[in-house]
């Protein structure tokens, strides 16, 4: 499905190239959209709603992107979920497992970069969310946001940068760690597996056209990031309640939201909210990923050297950190969305962001002991966990 | 698992001794280079992060282009203003509201900041930079659209809730001969977001 989701996304993206200009020069909108002629706004906006209202199945090609991107994120994703639960990450599979968060990572940011590029207000509150990010990171901050951005905010530089970024650095490591997942894969599924998995999906080709034709059909009738809605991208002016580009980075949105309001002194290095919400989350999330298997081996697996049941002690304990795990995010996820939801609850927003920060610390506890709780260890003769080659796929 | 990698000699690791070496030296160098080219970059970046485009005496003006005269906006009123003459650059970008005068609890030697009750802001959020904009008038809170911080103007824009931990930086106003507001001198320290070597 990723592969299929990455041929889509390259035709689809190959089109938009054709029309897409990325400079952030200074155009006055003269186009097809009545609300916004008139207006001052950088090319690229410009020639974003050009792709809208004017290019022939220009607005077709938009969103069939952007549904692929969606679906390639998660697609790579559930593939890491699959190989989490499945305890599928250890020798040889370990490369595997690295590769396949690689990919996920890879195709986050690449769908970040394509929500900046666009060049309306909501991608703007993002790229002035990143650009605060980039700034608190100790020491190097201010130069990597310069870098980065190609300037002090709001400059229009960093669309030349992540143009570059986005149509070709990313999407080629991405093909190229594709092909090696596939490739592994293929290698280390065993034989009657891989027939097994033909005979339910049908030959490859298939499942490849059928999720392209998907993708096609959702980007024809089912509206997504309708960039004409908010207008440009502007120094003096962000929408309320602040719309959210895409799923994937809402949980980072919603940790830049919950973040305690310090900024304090902590062995010379000042922490600040966007630098633990951004910054210190992230590369916690990401250094925990990469990491997993090690851990996995070394603290919850008594018996590393195998046998059938070489996965069973640890299996509570690791329920529970996935429940726990999973609430904290769920929680985050629901923060990106706390001004919307101080509206619909009738509060005021302030009080919805104390209730959630307590809710981010308190619940995923809540939810792992309930876990524990759940998911006692089996007694020592009882094989609850068949080993993965015996189970059906899921 | 095999001894050795397949071409390496038998016995040693995966990576020679004179590999380690030669990786690290490179390492090394490149660091060393970065840190010489990286430094008057940082200095440069930091340098442009403190100032902004107002100078002392700038006129205010609002968002037709008009300067602001001491009576322009009625009491419960909110403008963004720029520097007159100046580039609209989003770092200059100020927040004026009018007050009553007896609200205001201005520290002591920022009294004189506020000329009848007309009191400026940075609009630059102090957490992630995004414009404060909606003003509700009775309470004198001012809201950031992005992340929900709201700011006491009454109180020189503390942040009262909300993931901001800074205060938003004031511009000190004046009356200029003509009647017109005017800034005294640039901010007195950095607006927006933290940044590393802001203190």
């Amino acid at each position: 499905m990723a592969l299929s989701c990455l041929g889509v996304l390259t035709v689809s993206g190959l089109y938009l190239m054709l029309f897409f200009v990325p400079s952030g020069r200074e155009v006055v909108y003269s186009g097809a959209h009545g609300p916004l002629r008139g207006v001052e706004m950088s090319a690229a906006y410009a020639s974003t709603l050009d792709l809208s209202f004017s290019v022939r199945a220009g607005l077709l090609a938009r969103q069939v992107h952007h549904w692929a991107a969606l679906a390639l994120v998660v697609a790579v994703t559930a593939r890491v979920g699959r190989t989490f639960v499945l305890g599928r990450f250890q020798r040889p599979l370990r490369a595997a497992w690295a590769i396949g968060i690689t990919l996920m990572l890879l195709s986050m940011f690449n769908g970040f970069l394509g929500v900046a590029l666009t060049g309306d207000a909501v991608s703007g509150t993002a790229v002035r969310t990143a650009y605060a990010v980039a700034l608190s990171v100790p020491v190097v901050g201010p130069a990597l946001a310069m870098a980065l951005f190609g300037g002090e905010l709001p400059t229009t530089s960093f669309i030349g940068r992540f143009t570059v970024l986005h149509v070709f650095v990313v999407p080629v490591a991405l093909a190229g760690l594709l092909a090696l997942q596939l490739r592994a894969g293929r290698r280390w599924t065993p034989v009657a597996r891989r027939a097994r998995l033909r005979a339910r999906l049908g030959p490859p080709a298939s499942l490849l056209l059928a999720t392209a034709a998907v993708l096609v059909a959702m980007g024809g009738l089912v509206e997504v990031n309708p960039v004409w809605l908010h207008g440009p991208s502007r120094g003096e002016w962000a929408p309320a309640p602040s719309a959210q580009p895409v799923w994937f980075v809402a949980w980072l949105e919603g940790a830049v939201r919950l973040a305690p309001s310090w900024e304090s002194q902590v062995l010379a290095v000042t922490v600040s909210g966007p630098l633990l919400a951004g910054a210190i989350l992230p590369a916690l999330t990401i250094g925990a990923l990469y990491g997993w298997p090690l851990v996995d081996t070394r603290v919850l697996t008594r018996r590393p050297e195998g046998g059938a049941d070489r996965r069973r002690p640890g299996r509570a304990v690791r329920a529970a950190l996935l429940a726990g795990t999973a609430t904290f995010y769920g929680v985050l996820v629901l923060a990106a969305a706390a001004d919307a939801l101080a509206a619909g609850l009738q509060l005021p927003p302030g009080r919805v962001t104390a209730y959630l920060r307590v809710a981010a610390v308190g619940l995923p506890v809540v939810a792992a002991v309930a876990t524990m709780v759940i998911v006692r260890p089996p007694g020592p003769s009882i094989p609850t966990v068949p080993p993965p080659e015996d189970r059906p796929a899921a | 698992a095999p001894a050795a990698p397949v071409g390496g000699p038998p016995g040693r690791g995966p990576m020679s001794r004179r590999a380690v070496l030669a990786l690290g030296g490179a390492a090394g160098a490149l660091g060393l280079g970065a840190l010489f080219a990286g430094r008057p970059l940082a200095r440069d970046a930091r340098a442009r992060l403190r100032t902004t485009a107002w100078r002392p005496g700038a006129r205010l003006v609002g968002p037709g282009g008009q300067a602001l005269r001491v009576n322009s906006l009625l009491v419960g009123e909110m403008v963004t203003v720029f520097p007159e003459g100046g580039p609209r650059r989003a770092d200059s970008q100020v927040v004026l509201v009018r007050v009553a005068a007896e609200r205001v609890r201005a520290r002591r030697d920022r009294v004189s900041w506020s000329p009848a009750g007309n009191i400026a802001f940075s609009a630059v959020c102090t957490h992630t930079g995004c414009p404060v904009g909606s003003y509700q008038a009775e309470a004198g809170h001012l809201l950031c659209p992005c992340h929900q911080s709201v700011f006491d103007v009454l109180d020189g824009a503390r942040p009262l809730s909300g993931p901001a931990a800074r205060a938003l930086p004031q511009l000190p106003l004046a009356v200029d001969d003509g009647g017109y507001l005017v800034a005294v001198a640039d901010f007195d320290e950095p607006v927006g977001p933290h940044f590393w070597g802001r203190r």
